[in-house]
């Protein structure tokens, strides 16, 4: 019937006189891996805390599998969430923390349950343990553990992997992705982090001053940005500010080149999308060079901006040489016109 | 060079043996008199053990009681009000004791509750309630609130989150206030008499053998007995803490 897991409609939260969440509707489907997006202080952590429970909206409404959430206590909430600190009980063992959620559920076979969450999260035989004796990695580890071994409908995750080093980041990721494949739970991923956000979301919401400003697949959200600030906020981009009369485009700054863009326009084109040769395109000359092993981050002098190009360590392209002066072109279709 | 640090032991070393050693070296010597063995074998000893026990128990536990909302509170206000009220509840310790409790008698004799166990307990409540708030105030004051929203989370109701979660965290405060108010009561002399002339405690047995009865074995016996126990209890109560990873 209902497909949608966790729905807002035109939810605000203010604190004191600061909006916080302003007018947020978003639908979030059934098993879906949805990640709310966003720099600090967007708001994203305070939509999490008001699906979860903790906060109560000033206006707008939650429902929850088609359950009106209005009044309705945390601990009634078919939610559960991974804080940001892990939250782990320090008086109870590892297991004692996996099991606490069973237990107020008053659920039969806690031992058995408590084994297989473990196992999920690769952490089988650690019952016994004190959790502060665990790494922050297994530390992580058992959070997860003790939020999914009740089966809630919905899983909250509040920037989960940011205390983590990069390793063992990339390592979660993955992790996380074939848990929630393999759980078919809802999971709401709270990150400000857009490399995080677009390798494991289904569905990225992005927020910005309490506001969506784009909701839709990663591959949407990257290759056609449906604002300025979704496009600055998600991955690296150039952009130019002028004008255009449907066959090339004038830049604020002087440069020139092909674009269908008519009127005032800002153009957008990605980094990757970029070729740097001799002769056709915007001249330029190469300021520095970053090698990045699988790729190498090119910066251009164009007249008075800078461009940034990645180029990939494919042996194709030609190498260039700090202080050269060459060109830049991409295809016009690259171009990504943004509403201003 | 080590002998001139080991002279600096000198002082402390001298005070502790003559007021600590010696003293109890006497003490003890008193208290295996014919007197004091005598004293062991007299049931209202025992009598006045069992009382003393059950007044510091039941005192111990209505200070936790009424101690612990009063300090959760506390520990929830904004930092100008826990100045505030922190500050209140230190406030009766500008009074000397004896003053406060003939205020309290004054208070407790038109009501015709007087000379009885329960107004001891009354009075004993009432002035050792710092002792057991401050300890209490600073541990749940420590208490991460994330943990407390975190048992929410996993569906604990308020009640059961503050049994399963709150209570366990701050068993620390709970146990340094149990110490600090018990342990004092049992040997407390001078305030139980004001209040209840009919049910003296061990402490006022003691004052009596050595000040009225002159019957210092019997005195030493008791005091012997009273300081075995509260020993016994800190020595629990340090291990406890060890085992908290407290010290």
């Amino acid at each position: 019937m209902d497909e949608f897991d966790v729905s807002l409609r035109g939810v605000t939260k203010s604190f004191g006189g600061r909006r916080a969440v302003d007018d947020v509707t978003l639908d979030i489907r059934r098993g879906e891996f949805f990640s709310l997006l966003g720099p600090s202080g967007c708001g994203k952590t305070t939509l999490m805390r008001i699906i979860a429970g903790f906060e109560s909206a000033d206006t707008g409404s939650l429902t929850l599998a088609g359950a009106d959430m209005a009044g309705v206590p945390p601990h009634r909430r078919d939610v559960n969430l991974v804080f940001q600190n892990y939250a782990l009980f320090p008086h109870l063992s590892v297991g004692g923390n996996v099991a606490f959620g069973l237990r107020m559920a008053k659920a039969g076979d806690v031992e058995a349950r408590v084994r297989r969450a473990l196992e999920r999260v690769n952490l089988a035989g650690y019952e016994p343990r004190a959790v502060t004796t665990l790494s922050g990695g297994e530390q992580q580890r058992v959070a997860l553990a003790r939020a999914i071994v009740t089966g809630p409908r919905v899983l909250l995750l509040d920037e989960p992997l940011s205390a983590l080093d990069l390793k063992l980041r990339k390592g979660l990721q993955a992790e996380l992705r074939r848990l929630q494949r393999e759980l078919g739970m809802t999971f709401v991923f709270v990150t400000h982090d857009q490399e995080e956000a677009l390798a494991m979301s289904d569905r990225i919401a992005v927020l910005n001053h309490g506001r969506v400003e784009q909701v839709g697949a990663p591959e949407d959200v990257y290759e056609k940005p449906a604002t300025r600030f979704a496009a600055e906020f998600v991955g690296a981009g150039n952009f130019f500010e002028g004008r255009g009369d449907g066959r090339t485009f004038r830049t604020n700054d002087g440069l020139s080149f092909g674009s269908a863009a008519s009127g005032e326009a800002v153009i957008l084109v990605r980094p990757e999308k970029m070729k740097i040769a001799p002769g056709a395109g915007v001249a330029c000359r190469v300021e520095e060079v970053l090698y990045q092993g699988a790729s190498r981050s090119i910066i251009l002098r164009a007249g008075d901006r800078r461009l940034l190009v990645e180029d990939a360590n494919d042996g194709a392209s030609s190498r260039v040489r700090v202080g050269e002066a060459t060109a830049v072109s991409w295809r016009p279709e690259d171009g990504l016109v943004l509403p201003r | 060079m080590k002998g001139r640090f080991l002279s600096l032991l000198v002082p402390p070393a001298a005070w502790l043996v003559i007021f600590l050693v010696i003293p109890t070296a006497v003490l003890a010597a008193d208290a295996f008199s014919a007197d004091g063995l005598r004293a062991l074998t007299d049931p209202l000893t025992w009598h006045l053990f069992a009382r003393s026990f059950r007044i510091a128990l039941v005192s111990t536990a209505l200070c936790l009681a009424v101690s612990y909302p009063v300090a959760y509170f506390i520990a929830g206000c904004g930092p100008r009000w826990r100045a505030l009220l922190l500050f209140l509840v230190v406030l009766p310790f500008w009074t000397n004791l004896l003053v406060r409790t003939y205020a309290l008698k004054f208070c407790l004799d038109p009501l015709g509750w007087s000379n009885c166990e329960s107004a001891v307990v009354f009075a004993l409540v009432q002035s050792f309630l710092p002792f057991m708030i401050l300890p209490l105030y600073s541990s749940i004051e420590k208490l991460p609130k994330r943990l407390l929203e975190a048992s929410q989370d996993l569906g604990a109701s308020p009640a059961r989150t503050f049994w399963s979660v709150t209570v366990p965290l701050t068993l620390p405060g709970i146990a340094a206030g149990c110490i600090l108010v018990f342990i004092p009561i049992l040997g407390i002399f001078a305030l139980p008499e004001f209040i209840s002339e009919r049910t003296p405690m061990v402490g006022s047995q003691i004052n009596l053998y050595f000040m009225k009865g002159s019957n210092r074995g019997a005195g030493s016996a008791l005091t012997l007995i009273l300081m075995v126990l509260t020993m016994t209890l800190t020595g629990l109560y340090s291990r406890y803490k060890k085992s908290e990873g407290l010290v």
